[in-house]
């Protein structure tokens, strides 16, 4: 963490930010603030369906804007992929399927693993989680924004119409400006609200 | 035209997927140890004659016995018919001829075995076929060709004895002229004839066209029970087999040589028209081969049924909403509330006379119950395969309506009686849904318009848009209570479309209507609004059942239960309030009010008994009982529930059942236990409309009951000897109130609208 | 053209990549023992094997069958062999039977990956519909199957 804020405190700040630093360390200061205002910006996506869909807290994942559990008893299973017998894939392939409705990826279709659930918690609390290798799938801060480049995240933006051809909503930024934030989150030190 | 035969006898040999020998089951238990018979490969009989030499005669069993002309087959095998029940070819193989359809209530089995019993007949190695229409096939009393209301075994039954008797007589006589000894030194078992005296024997094949030339005697002598070996005991279905290794052929798995496809897709409202399409532009799809408007929408016609979807899908296709369009079910609600008012009600039945003794009444227990509209969703979606020519009509569909669809046909085509063919495949669910001629005639028009054999396959969308639904009703009901707490005087109101539009008997059509249109029936023969109401189990001194019947444009028509079902819940949930405000147990209660009614009584000791209803239930559980008489049958039933919140988790559900005489004891257990699960989901079901459009159109939004949801069912028969009844809808009737008394049991409110998420509950 | 193993016998079907499995095998391939039920995923009636794991062929493009090796109720085992078979048989479990060639393939998965499965274990694997509510005749035939104590 120090090493990113010296890597921070070196660099120069091209992005004005609109609350006044403290007076004693203006570059941490400005850093800090860019680092939670890229947080917030990052938080719009994280706290909406899509994702927090697949990272419950729960046995189990949701479904919709509305939600709502997943149907026909879908649970998570020993391994975040389905109890045996109904894994994710037995309905979730590799795309999104426009004849039955049903999301896809090219990736395994599967939960978050409970460590790295945010569903219901605290804007702080998420992102202490995002930046805490026992909670984040033992990730730096550079292997997290991969993470987030991985077709199962990106799906958030394809997300594909449902059963009846309507359309599910978007995150409510584009992707590219969404990994724009996460790099200036990580780049900025990672702060996090309280 | 011979050649046209024989092709389609390769047709009809190619609906086999399977090699037709029974497999040997080593595990099975010892009631059914040995090969059973196998409806897998079952053909519908083809016709080769014309209705008029059936003849009909009128009244009862005697009607249906034939002379006993035989029907030689010509190039088939010389086979004769031994009545219109049987037919028996010279290499000893018996065909019995089912009139009604399979749809999973298993009546493919026990009426067969009925009439292979009395005959006695080789039950293992007997074959099946499905007649098509004719009049020997038609219910005595509604002189209608039909399978529903859960008639099937109790008007057959009888039928079955007394032909399979009536055949094993003739053939008897034949051999005993054969033999050159007497008819009564001769005993019928295996599908042999023997003599045991000398020792000699034959079988029926060697004396089956002697047996046929011979008259058909009026009353045979039926067999003793004592000598009956497989009514009455369970038997090994005969059409499961076929259901577990995938080569069952329902009506969606039709396939006939020279077929092509449809998918199609009309308007989202019931009644829309279809205004603007590109023709053109749809031809231009992949293997479209035409476009044929239908009532309301458009077929897309493909050799392959994925080529007609998808250029279907990708169609603009412009509809104007027809006169349902400012349908809602908000209005419809609100519309019945009012009615309760200001409707004008006919008398459907009158005890004493309640309405003054209300109005003198101190207290006044009143409640009004709103019971939703539900779709069928067979598993199998509608569906229908037509082959029309200048010459001929034939059709193979998963129908419960054989005689409504001949009568469509026929106004349809203008052809006669023997030139349309059904062809009866298994029904993937009936429910009632099955008894319209709706999916045979849109696939008569497409078949017209492209002269070839053409399968139409609804999607699940268009099957639940173009249901006929259960029309939903409201009911008031008020009564007024004794000294000793059982009501003085009853009335009980009902608001509701009639259940009967598209389904009716035949006597009350003085001449064949106009079939494309749905026949109101006489007030006098729409009773299924009032079932179990006009006569209930229960003895009420003063007791009024009052009707208005609704003008609705929503399509309604029969769904599994038909009216005894919401009436029950009704019913049975205000006797459940009555109980409590009288202070009485529930079961006591109505034991009470059953005082006359020995077969309640009986049902409602004994599902008190399996319940241990007078013990405490475990911690966190409570229990609610309803009773029914349905179907000619009575059932009680118990459910045991814990309530957590809003959520409804059913542990048990306990039936007792009295239907009389149960024909197979596991058949009548599976129609019981599936019926509880068609009673648990319709507390959660409904479908719902606005301007004009179903809310639900898919499994998403109409979510029938599941597998983990399912409690532990337990059934019990009571043989009271009485006429039979039918099974196959009685186990829904007391569901929804066993469940809703026990919600009340465990949290004090009452459901009285349904479904239960209109207060807010869900089940778990 | 998409080319695949079905049952054990190679095959290839002629058709448009996105066309859901389920046609494929019932309509160019001729077995109809899967069957249509919803088209959303939701009922089950499509079920098949995918290279061993349960799939519902309505939500499958035939594209992603490339090279698979595909298994229907038909090819499940021979003579209606296979142990839920013969349980579903003994139990009497089917009533209009259009759900069972589903249900059956998803218990045939739920034995390959949990053999001695508990009432847990059923209620999350079987998620099928089945409106004559044979369900709890299908439980009973699975624990057979599994040969569990009842």
């Amino acid at each position: 963490m120090k090493l990113v804020w010296g890597i921070a405190a070196l660099a120069i700040a091209t992005i004005a930010i609109a609350s006044a630093p403290p007076p004693n360390h203006p570059q941490v200061a400005s850093s800090e603030a860019e680092s939670l205002q890229a947080f917030a910006q990052m938080l719009t996506v994280m706290t909406g369906p899509r994702c927090q869909n697949c990272h419950t807290l729960t046995q189990y994942p949701r479904q919709g804007d509305d939600r709502h559990p997943h149907m026909f008893n879908v649970q998570r299973g020993p391994d975040n992929h389905g109890s045996p017998g109904q894994q994710c894939s037995v309905c979730h392939g590799q795309a999104n399927n426009p004849v039955s409705g049903v999301p896809g990826a090219n990736e395994v279709w599967r939960l978050a693993p409970l460590s790295m659930g945010w569903e219901g918690l605290p804007a702080g609390e998420i992102c202490r989680h995002l930046k805490d290798p026992a909670r984040n799938g033992n990730r730096t801060g550079a292997q997290v924004i991969n993470h987030l480049k991985t077709n199962l995240v990106m799906w958030a933006w394809i997300p594909g119409a449902d059963p009846h051809g309507k359309a599910r909503t978007l995150p409510p930024m584009p992707y590219a400006a969404f990994i724009e934030a996460a790099e200036t989150w990580v780049r900025s030190g990672e702060n996090c609200p309280p | 035209m011979r050649s046209i035969c024989s092709r389609h006898e390769m047709h009809i040999i190619r609906l086999r997927l399977r090699n037709r020998a029974a497999t040997p089951i080593s595990h099975m238990s010892t009631d059914i140890s040995q090969q059973q018979p196998d409806l897998t490969g079952t053909r519908a009989i083809r016709r080769e004659f014309e209705i008029s030499r059936r003849g009909f005669l009128a009244g009862g069993t005697a009607a249906l016995l034939l002379s006993g002309a035989a029907f030689a087959q010509g190039h088939r095998e010389r086979s004769v018919m031994l009545t219109a029940w049987l037919r028996i070819a010279p290499d000893d193989s018996v065909t019995i001829i089912m009139s009604q359809s399979e749809m999973g209530q298993g009546i493919s089995t026990t009426l067969p075995a009925a009439i292979a019993d009395e005959l006695g007949a080789d039950w293992p190695r007997v074959q099946f076929e499905w007649s098509d229409f004719d009049p020997a096939y038609r219910h005595p009393q509604y002189e209608w060709m039909f399978t529903g209301n859960s008639e099937s075994s109790s008007t057959f039954y009888p039928i079955m004895r007394t032909m399979g008797a009536a055949a094993r007589e003739v053939l008897t006589s034949a051999a005993a002229t054969r033999l050159g000894v007497s008819a009564s030194s001769l005993q019928v078992e295996n599908g042999r004839i023997h003599h045991q005296a000398s020792g000699r024997s034959l079988t029926f094949g060697q004396v089956a066209a002697d047996a046929a030339k011979l008259p058909l005697p009026k009353s045979p002598t039926l067999k003793p029970a004592t000598a009956l070996k497989w009514i009455g005991k369970p038997q090994a279905r005969v059409d499961i087999p076929s259901k577990v290794d995938g080569s069952a052929v329902f009506g969606i798995d039709v396939k006939v040589p020279g077929m092509v496809v449809a998918a199609i897709r009309r308007a989202p409202s019931q009644g829309g028209t279809l205004t603007h399409y590109d023709a053109a532009a749809i031809k231009a799809q992949h293997g479209v081969l035409a476009v044929v408007e239908i009532p309301s929408g458009l077929a897309v016609i493909a050799n392959h049924y994925w080529d007609a979807k998808r250029a279907l899908d990708g169609a603009q296709l412009t509809f104007v909403p027809g006169p349902i369009k400012d349908y809602s079910t908000q209005t419809q609600r609100a519309q019945f509330t009012e009615l309760l008012k200001t409707g004008s009600f006919d008398t459907r039945k009158k005890v004493g006379d309640a309405p003054p003794r209300l109005a003198a009444a101190t207290k006044v227990h009143s409640a009004i119950f709103e019971i939703p509209a539900q779709a069928h969703t067979t598993m199998e979606p509608m569906n229908g395969t037509a082959s029309v020519t200048a010459e001929r009509c034939e059709l193979w569909l998963p129908t419960q309506g054989v005689e409504v669809t001949h009568a469509v046909a026929k106004q349809m085509t203008g052809l006669r009686d023997d030139q349309i063919v059904i062809h009866r495949t298994l029904l993937g669910g009936g429910f009632g849904r099955r008894l319209l001629a709706d999916f045979a005639r849109i696939a008569i028009i497409v078949s017209k318009a492209v002269s070839k054999p053409v399968k139409v396959i609804w999607t699940r969308e268009e099957d639940i848009r173009y249901d006929a639904y259960r029309a939903p009703m409201t009911h008031a009901i008020r009564a007024s209570l004794r000294a000793d707490g059982l009501p003085d005087a009853m009335e009980h109101r009902v608001v509701s479309p009639s259940h009967m539009l598209y389904v009716f008997p035949r006597p009350a059509i003085k001449a064949q209507g106009d079939w494309s249109q749905p026949i109101l029936p006489p007030a006098a023969y729409d009773g299924m609004s009032v079932e179990g109401l006009v006569e209930p189990p229960y003895s009420i001194p003063n007791y009024t059942v009052e009707q208005h019947r609704v003008e609705t444009p929503l399509s309604v028509s029969v769904w599994r239960t038909t009216g005894h079902g919401p009436n029950n819940f009704a019913l049975e949930s205000f006797v459940d309030e009555l109980a409590h405000a009288a202070g009485k147990d529930p079961l006591a209660y109505r034991l009470a009010l059953a005082a006359g009614d020995p077969r309640a009584l009986t049902v409602l000791k004994a599902v008190g008994e399996m319940s241990h209803w007078s013990t405490t239930p475990p911690a966190g559980r409570k229990r609610g009982i309803a009773l029914a008489k349905a179907f000619n049958g009575y059932v009680a039933q118990v459910a045991e529930v814990t309530v957590t919140g809003k959520d409804i988790k059913i542990h048990q559900v306990w039936s007792a059942v009295d239907a009389g005489q149960t024909l197979d004891p596991g058949i009548a257990a599976s129609n019981i236990e599936g019926g509880v699960i068609w009673g648990l989901s319709g507390l959660r079901t409904e479908v719902t409309f606005a301007a004009g459009e179903v809310q639900q159109t898919n499994f998403d939004r109409f979510d029938p009951v599941h597998l983990w949801e399912t409690p532990q069912i337990q059934t019990r028969f009571i043989e009271s000897g009485a006429k039979i009844g039918g099974t196959g809808e009685l186990g829904p009737v007391p569901t929804h109130a066993a469940v809703c008394n026990a919600v009340f049991a465990a949290t004090g409110e009452r459901i009285r609208a349904l479904p239960i998420s209109r207060s807010g509950y869900r089940l778990t | 053209m998409t080319r695949f193993n079905l049952n054990g016998r190679p095959v290839q079907v002629d058709g448009d990549a996105g066309m859901p499995l389920l046609w494929a095998i019932r309509d160019h391939l001729g077995l109809t023992g899967t069957k249509f039920g919803c088209g959303i995923a939701a009922c089950g009636a499509c079920t098949v094997h995918l290279d061993g794991a349960p799939i519902r062929s309505c939500s499958f493009p035939l594209a992603a069958a490339e090279g698979r090796q595909i298994v229907t109720i038909e090819g499940l085992a021979p003579n209606r062999s296979h142990p839920l078979q013969q349980a579903w048989i003994e139990e009497q479990v089917p009533q209009c039977g259009y759900c069972q060639s589903g249900m059956l393939m998803a218990a045939a998965a739920l034995l390959k990956a949990t053999p001695h499965p508990s009432d847990a274990d059923i209620n999350a694997a079987i998620t099928n519909i089945c409106r004559c509510g044979t369900y709890a005749r299908i439980r009973k035939a699975i624990h057979r199957a599994a040969g569990n104590k009842p």
